[in-house]
């Protein structure tokens, strides 16, 4: 976590939390920086009244200045079968522990600067949904929750992501931390639907080393983790045609998250999961 | 057309087409179950890819197996057998194979034993015999052999045994196989030759078997070039430590064109070579002197490099050298009596120790010999008077026999007792001549003393002799003789051994013989002369043989051939020499006879030399008998015309050969294929 020292998440766009926070919002409130004027009417607050306008014009205006809001996280987290992989060969922490280490650091990170926190762990369906709250008890909900997870089921990504988002009530950002391996068109849909709502959305891309590159063994046979199908190969000689898939299926999601203005990390499981938070923050901060 | 095999026990080979499919199972990469995330991806990248490599690894499976059962087929050499209407019309048929199986035939002409050559084509007459027809092979050597006892229908069992035959080490006797051949059919049927017709063997056929027909097919496209070790001899045969011994071999060229070959002894101790000059279709010799250190038997060989014919190319050797030349002299005369005849022989065989290193004279009475000397002692001089027991005349007699030297000193009363009949002497003795001047001696035919004048001798007066008329047929065995005709110094054979008579006055007053230099001359060149005879031992292979070697104490005597197999030797009688008698000899070599595990004595087996002159002769020159057809066949389509099987081995060597080539081909562009895109990717 020493890491994250001097790091501070900041919307792209205005928040627009509940109390009063660090960051700028659309609202109008009691701040001391000026924003305009409007004409009185009935039953606004006397107070605002600039005094000294009335006097020049005598007709009444009101002084209005910004209001800055908290900011409203959603952390959404995929706790499906495929989460489990921690390698063949070279042993890492799976990739569920990988993202819900990435989870509570940002967590923190949030309710850090005194910003509200919310959590989704999903598989097939919505399974946790904690509301967004600004409050140190919120990162015991939240640490408690991701150390229950356990990762099993399918993944319907976009399904949960609908759920996640009919439950959400202002705009904030959005950070979804999965393997992406079944972003279908559904889930695109519902990140749109985000993104018409002008949430800030970050994908952070989970991958362990050897779903880049294949496990350095002899012979194989492969299983799939969400489903019952197997495959016997030869990683040798079949590593270079599967890299090239790999890669093309890394392409299109970054290219998607590109065409969408969404943030997307490639996150490998043999990282520092804090060190790669830094990073990825100092990129999103260049990017500004 | 149907299959048949030459090598049918090799299609069990094809049980072995499975292995490359337990190899490859054996040999596969352990799967290893992975839970794979991704897995979508993988198949959808790599479905194609692996399947892909499982048809290249059936591919090669197949290939392989295939590869296998071409080489088991290719080793049971299968052919087509034809099986027609010609072949079923053709009648049954009496025949006698008659293949040559003698030491020539083992020459190599083309990159082919002709032996095998002439083993595939008897295969091909056996093979293309109609259905019913009774045959039967027999192996020409030195004794003829048929492989069946009689003519028999049972022809694959017949062809099975001639495929596995093999040419012997023997000399050919082709007279007798036709004899065999001819009883064999009695009258009725064919006679099929393959041979070399070797000149040296076949000029001994005078005629051909009649009413018989005779199909001669010489094996050879021509005269086989070859260079052999036809003798070696070693003088003297039997020598004593520190005595110069010259070792010498005959070496012919049967080639037309002069030659220059290096021939290499290696005996006990000594490696020696030295090079030769040959003419063509001649001989030279090549010696070797060398003296041997010390006593105890020893084994080797002369040889030549590997031609054609590789088997006569060496000859083998043996040789007892003893501490000493053991000579008895035999006489009744007290030794110091210097009137005797033995005195003065005795002084002049050993006037010292030093004088004579290599000879150790013990000097017996008649009456006191026992036996232990009569059977080791290499020479018997017998001086009278002397007096032998019943039993001691026996012993010297076979002693001489088996190759031991005789000397008689006739001169005085008891001197005819001292010619022994059993040996017979060139001569009797008559009544005794005397003199009072002294006749002289003059050379006989046969000449001894190469390098001493006759006028050394003729100078001699001797006062008396045995009078004897030798008859005409032993003259050659007279060296020197008397005015009268009798005999005064004769060598004569016996046996294995020889036996000289000396009809010479050998005291002060017989002459002035004894008192001359050349009297000890003379016996020392005797001694020479007896012991020059070096007659290589003649045990060829199939040769009935005794061995005789010396052996002490009870312990078992064995007897193992060159290759190191134990020979199971009859021992026909023991003391202290044993006498074997082994099973003939089958391969060449040096035969070592044991006694409790330390080799007492060697023998040597060698090939006979005429079977080195490979010169063919004209088969057209051999005499057909009475009613017998002779037909000589030039080309191996005429062997068995019309009915030759077609052998399928070149077409299975080339099938396996591609196999192999393919298997090659696609293992290196496969892997060359694989390799490149993870080159590329890293």
């Amino acid at each position: 976590m020493e890491a994250l020292r001097g790091v501070r998440l900041s919307p792209r766009g205005a928040a627009e939390g509940t109390f009063a926070g660090p960051h700028k919002s659309h609202f109008r409130g009691t701040a001391v920086e000026f924003a305009d004027y409007r004409e009185y009417s009935p039953g606004d607050d006397i107070r605002l009244v600039d005094w000294k306008v009335f006097a020049r014009t005598d007709r009444h205006y009101l002084r209005l200045y910004d209001a800055e809001r908290n900011l409203l996280t959603y952390l959404v987290v995929d706790k499906s079968g495929s989460m489990e992989f921690s390698g063949a060969v070279t042993r890492t922490p799976p990739k569920l522990e990988y993202a819900a280490r990435l989870a509570a650091a940002l967590g923190y990170l949030v309710l850090r600067e005194g910003d509200e926190l919310g959590l989704s762990l999903v598989d097939a369906k919505l399974h946790k949904h904690l509301a967004a709250a600004a409050s140190w008890p919120q990162m015991s909900r939240v640490l408690d929750s991701l150390g229950n997870a356990r990762a099993e089921g399918k993944t319907d990504l976009g399904a949960c992501l609908e759920q996640v988002f009919a439950q959400t009530k202002r705009r904030g950002i959005l950070a979804v931390m999965s393997d992406f391996l079944d972003a279908d068109a559904r889930f695109w849909k519902s990140v749109d639907l985000f993104r018409s709502s002008r949430f800030d959305v970050m994908l952070f891309h989970i991958v362990h080393p050897e779903e880049i590159d294949l496990p350095a063994v002899a012979a194989a046979r492969f299983v799939e983790t969400e489903g019952g199908g197997h495959f016997n190969a030869e990683p040798d000689a079949v590593r270079a045609v599967y890299r090239r898939r790999f890669d093309t299926f890394l392409s299109e999601i970054k290219a998607n998250c590109q065409a969408r203005g969404c943030d997307w990390y490639l996150a490998k499981t043999s990282d520092d999961p804090y060190g790669f938070l830094r990073n990825c923050f100092l990129a999103r901060k260049n990017a500004r | 057309m149907n299959w048949a095999f030459t090598n049918p026990l090799m299609l069990a080979g094809l049980a072995a087409v499975g292995l490359p499919l337990l190899i490859h199972w054996l040999t596969r990469a352990r799967s290893r179950r992975i839970a794979f995330p991704p897995f979508k991806f993988l198949v959808e990248a790599c479905a194609g890819q692996q399947a892909v490599n499982r048809l290249r690894t059936i591919i090669l499976l197949l290939i392989r197996c295939l590869l296998v059962a071409a080489l088991a087929l290719l080793f049971a050499r299968p052919f087509f057998k034809p099986t027609g209407a010609a072949a079923n019309v053709q009648p049954a048929r009496r025949v006698v194979v008659l293949l040559d199986a003698s030491l020539s035939m083992r020459a190599v002409q083309q990159g082919v034993p002709l032996f095998a050559r002439g083993q595939a084509e008897a295969a091909d007459v056996l093979r293309a015999l109609p259905s019913g027809s009774e045959a039967a092979v027999i192996l020409e050597g030195a004794t003829p052999r048929s492989l069946l006892p009689a003519l028999s229908e049972n022809i694959p069992a017949l062809h099975d045994i001639l495929v596995k035959s093999q040419p012997t080490f023997e000399n050919g006797d082709p007279a007798a196989a036709l004899t065999l051949a001819a009883n064999m059919l009695n009258g009725n049927g064919t006679i099929y030759v393959f041979s070399d017709f070797q000149k040296s063997n076949w000029e001994s056929v005078r005629e051909l078997p009649g009413g018989l027909a005779c199909r001669l097919r010489p094996v050879a496209t021509e005269a086989v070039d070859n260079v052999a070790i036809t003798s070696a001899r070693m003088v003297p045969a039997a020598p004593v430590t520190g005595e110069p011994v010259e070792i010498s071999c005959t070496v012919f060229n049967c080639s037309p064109k002069p030659r220059e070959e290096t021939v290499r002894l290696e005996l006990g101790e000594f490696t020696r070579e030295t090079r030769v000059t040959l003419p063509a279709f001649g001989a030279a010799d090549a010696a070797f002197n060398i003296a041997f250190s010390h006593a105890g038997s020893f084994a080797g060989k002369v040889a030549l490099a590997p031609d054609n014919l590789s088997e006569d190319n060496t000859r083998f050797l043996a040789v007892n050298v003893g501490k000493a030349l053991e000579i008895v002299l035999v006489s009744d005369a007290d030794e110091s009596d210097w009137k005797s005849s033995a005195y003065y022989i005795s002084r002049a065989l050993v006037p010292s120790p030093q004088a004579a290193p290599g000879i150790n004279l013990v000097r017996r009475r008649g009456q006191d010999l026992d036996r232990g000397i009569l059977e080791t002692a290499d020479v018997f001089c017998l001086a009278a008077p002397a007096t032998l027991s019943g039993e001691a005349v026996e012993i010297i007699t076979r002693r001489v026999n088996e190759g031991a030297r005789l000397i008689s000193f006739l001169d005085g009363p008891t001197a005819p007792a001292l010619m022994f009949p059993a040996l017979n002497p060139p001569f009797q003795l008559q009544n005794t001549v005397v003199s009072q001047n002294g006749d002289p001696v003059t050379m006989g035919a046969r000449k001894l003393f190469g390098d001493l004048e006759a006028g050394d001798f003729s100078a001699l007066r001797f006062r008396r002799h045995f009078q004897n008329h030798p008859p005409n047929s032993r003259v050659g065995d007279t060296l020197l003789s008397y005015p009268d005709g009798s005999a005064a110094l004769t060598i004569s054979a016996a046996r294995r051994g020889l036996m000289v008579l000396v009809n010479f006055p050998l005291t002060p007053d017989g002459g002035d013989f004894i008192g001359n230099p050349i009297f000890p001359a003379t016996l020392h060149e005797l001694l020479r002369a007896l012991r020059q005879d070096s007659a290589e031992s003649t045990v060829t292979p199939s040769a009935t043989w005794t061995l005789d070697v010396p052996t002490a104490g009870e312990g078992a005597v064995t007897v193992t051939d060159p290759d190191g197999k134990k020979v199971e030797a009859q021992i026909l009688s023991s003391g202290r020499t044993t006498r074997l008698a082994p099973p003939p000899a089958k391969i060449p070599g040096i035969y070592s006879v044991k006694q409790n595990d330390a080799v007492v004595a060697f023998a040597v087996v060698n090939v006979d030399p005429r079977e080195s002159d490979t010169r063919p002769m004209a088969v057209e020159n051999l005499k057909p008998g009475a009613n017998s057809a002779v037909t000589v066949l030039r080309g191996e389509e005429e062997v068995a015309p019309g009915e030759k099987s077609r052998e399928l081995w070149p077409h299975l060597a080339a099938a396996a050969v591609l196999l192999l080539a393919a298997e090659m081909l696609l293992l290196a562009l496969w892997r060359s294929a694989k390799t490149k895109p993870v080159e590329a990717a890293a």
